[in-house]
């Protein structure tokens, strides 16, 4: 059974963000309303919280006094929303928990700004941390929703191009499959407390205009797993986006990828960042920071 | 209440049979059982909806075979019950009746040959089940059955006759076979669901005004999915209940059903004449 307080989280996300929308740009709209609601962000005594820019994208860097280790989250919020403010919190309690700094960029969004350059944002921020001196092997890359997206292709794509690879990466409740072809889109239509299959395929189109869905960097599910270094994946049974981890521990797997899964059956959507309001996120939060721990 | 969960999980690494699996809740129990890493036969009469459910079963962590067959038909379920256990590559552990479709109107107005073409594949198909694969699982001393009945079963509404009368019969049959079976290491279970966002209708044989009534009841009165139902029945049957309801709705009705079933049938009666008015 789910706490009381996912409970509450969920009813309150099905009231204030489930809808189904006129058009694009009332789903966008709203969805940035929402995520720009004044929300309670408490951050942990003792850390420090500047902005800085790094590849020209702004950044908000949350750190311990002399931070061990670096962590580079990539913000949720569909590609079209989420501030980084909201993400204080989660980021706080990792940055604790891990005696680290944590960066969060500030990528690019959708419609302004559609698809390559979220990705490019956030590649040019992985690339430039590791040119600015840190080493690889105190990196780690975290993602929550369409920034568990990015995590992934971030990890190809350097893969690719032969930059160096993190210790290990964590996907919270990703989207890995743009196509739309994996059941759970539909199976959780109406079980997921944020999400619907209508506001995906929206939000889909508003990412990626015209360009094909299979496109490895829009659905890294279609890229190659191989070489990429430990993965956590955290998902939740209800959720439309459940298959799209399911299916990326599969391949992964398959192409030698260390995968480590949590899966949950009843809480919201990338229900870790949300440690404010969830008790099992804080729970969770902590099995995060021991799996990127266990890899030191 | 949920016994205490036994330690032998039927869901989890399972060799399945699952009918009626290209689509809607077969397809759900499919890919459920892919997530729980395990091996299922796609059982479909239509080959192409079989090979996408085995190709999304193989994405998803599982292996998946697909098999076109009307499991209706005797001789091709006795050739599809011969194959399984090669085709899996071990013994099964896991059926699935699930295969359904929908006849509806009143009693005199359905033609019998719906009547025919509606037993034999919600009747039948799960009497084959059960009849190849129970002995199996019982000598083998383990497995599990699970077959889609329906809270039409039980809740009796008007203009569903078919559709009732078979699902009845699966309850009935799932009921005997889980006393039978008690103490043999095979579990039973029967999902009795309401409604559920599944593509039968579209399958099935109804008046055509009926059709988008049931069509519209189906977009606005199903409070769950498809793959909430079978990811609830899998664990369900992981904790040796029979009967599984996953709604509330369904759950009502089988309760008033079961405390008051005069009362029932007469305000079931009621109902009905003032919606036909």
């Amino acid at each position: 059974m789910a706490s009381a307080s996912a409970v509450a989280a969920k009813a309150t996300f099905r009231a204030l963000l489930k809808r189904d929308f006129s058009s694009d740009e009332a789903a966008v709209n709203h969805f940035r309303r929402i995520l720009a609601l004044p929300f309670p962000a408490p951050v942990p005594r003792g850390l420090s919280i500047e902005q800085i820019s790094i590849a020209g994208v702004p950044c908000e860097r949350l750190a311990v006094r002399r931070p061990e280790m670096t962590i580079l989250h990539l913000h949720g919020g569909a590609f079209i929303g989420g501030k980084l403010r909201t993400y204080r919190p989660f980021a706080g309690r990792l940055a604790k928990l891990l005696k680290a700094e944590v960066i969060l960029p500030d990528y690019r969004l959708a419609p302004e700004h559609p698809f390559p350059a979220a990705p490019e944002d956030c590649l040019a921020v992985y690339r430039t941390l590791l040119e600015c001196g840190v080493e690889a092997h105190k990196l780690a890359v975290t993602g929550d929703s369409a920034g568990g997206n990015l995590t992934l292709v971030t990890l190809q794509t350097a893969r690719d191009q032969g930059i160096a690879l993190p210790r290990c990466a964590v996907a919270i409740s990703p989207g890995a499959d743009i196509s739309g072809r994996l059941p759970s889109w539909r199976e959780n239509d109406r079980r997921d407390a944020m999400l619907s299959y209508s506001t995906i395929q929206i939000m889909a189109k508003v990412y990626l205009r015209d360009h094909p869905r299979d496109d490895p960097r829009a659905s890294p599910l279609n890229g190659d797993f191989t070489g990429l270094p430990p993965l956590l994946l955290t998902v939740s049974d209800q959720e439309c986006l459940r298959d799209d981890a399911y299916a990326v521990a599969a391949k992964a797997r398959a192409q030698g990828v260390r995968v480590e899964m949590l899966a949950r059956p009843d809480l919201p959507h990338a229900w870790p960042v949300l440690n404010v309001l969830i008790a099992e996120a804080r729970e969770d939060l902590r099995r995060i920071a021991d799996f990127i721990d266990s890899l030191a | 209440m949920a016994k205490v969960s036994s330690l032998r999980s039927y869901s989890r690494g399972a060799a399945a049979l699952v009918t009626g699996a290209g689509s809607g809740i077969g397809r759900s129990f499919a890919c459920e059982l892919a997530r729980r890493g395990g091996s299922v036969i796609c059982v479909d009469l239509h080959a192409d909806r079989a090979e996408q459910t085995a190709a999304l079963v193989d994405q998803l962590g599982g292996r998946g075979i697909p098999y076109t067959c009307d499991v209706g038909d005797q001789a091709q379920f006795t050739q599809l019950a011969e194959q399984a256990d090669s085709l899996l590559g071990r013994p099964t552990t896991l059926v699935v009746n699930n295969a359904g479709v929908g006849v509806g109107g009143r009693i005199g107005d359905i033609s019998l040959e719906d009547w025919h073409w509606c037993l034999n594949v919600n009747l039948w198909g799960v009497i084959h089940g059960c009849h190849f694969f129970a002995p199996r699982f019982r000598d083998a001393g383990h497995g599990a059955i699970i077959n889609t009945a329906s809270a039409a079963g039980f809740a009796a509404a008007p203009e569903m006759t078919t559709y009732n009368v078979t699902k009845s019969a699966v309850l009935s049959l799932s009921e005997t076979l889980s006393a039978e079976l008690t103490g043999s290491g095979v579990h039973v279970s029967v999902l009795c669901p309401t409604i559920v966002p599944t593509n039968i209708i579209n399958e099935s044989r109804f008046p055509a005004e009926r059709k988008s009534f049931a069509a519209k009841a189906m977009e606005k009165w199903a409070f769950t999915d498809s793959g909430e139902v079978a990811r609830m029945t899998l664990d369900a049957c992981d904790r040796n209940q029979l009967y599984v309801l996953p709604q509330w709705d369904g759950k009502l009705m089988w309760r008033f059903k079961r405390a008051a079933p005069v009362a029932y049938a007469r305000v079931l009666g009621l109902g009905y004449r003032l919606a036909a008015g």
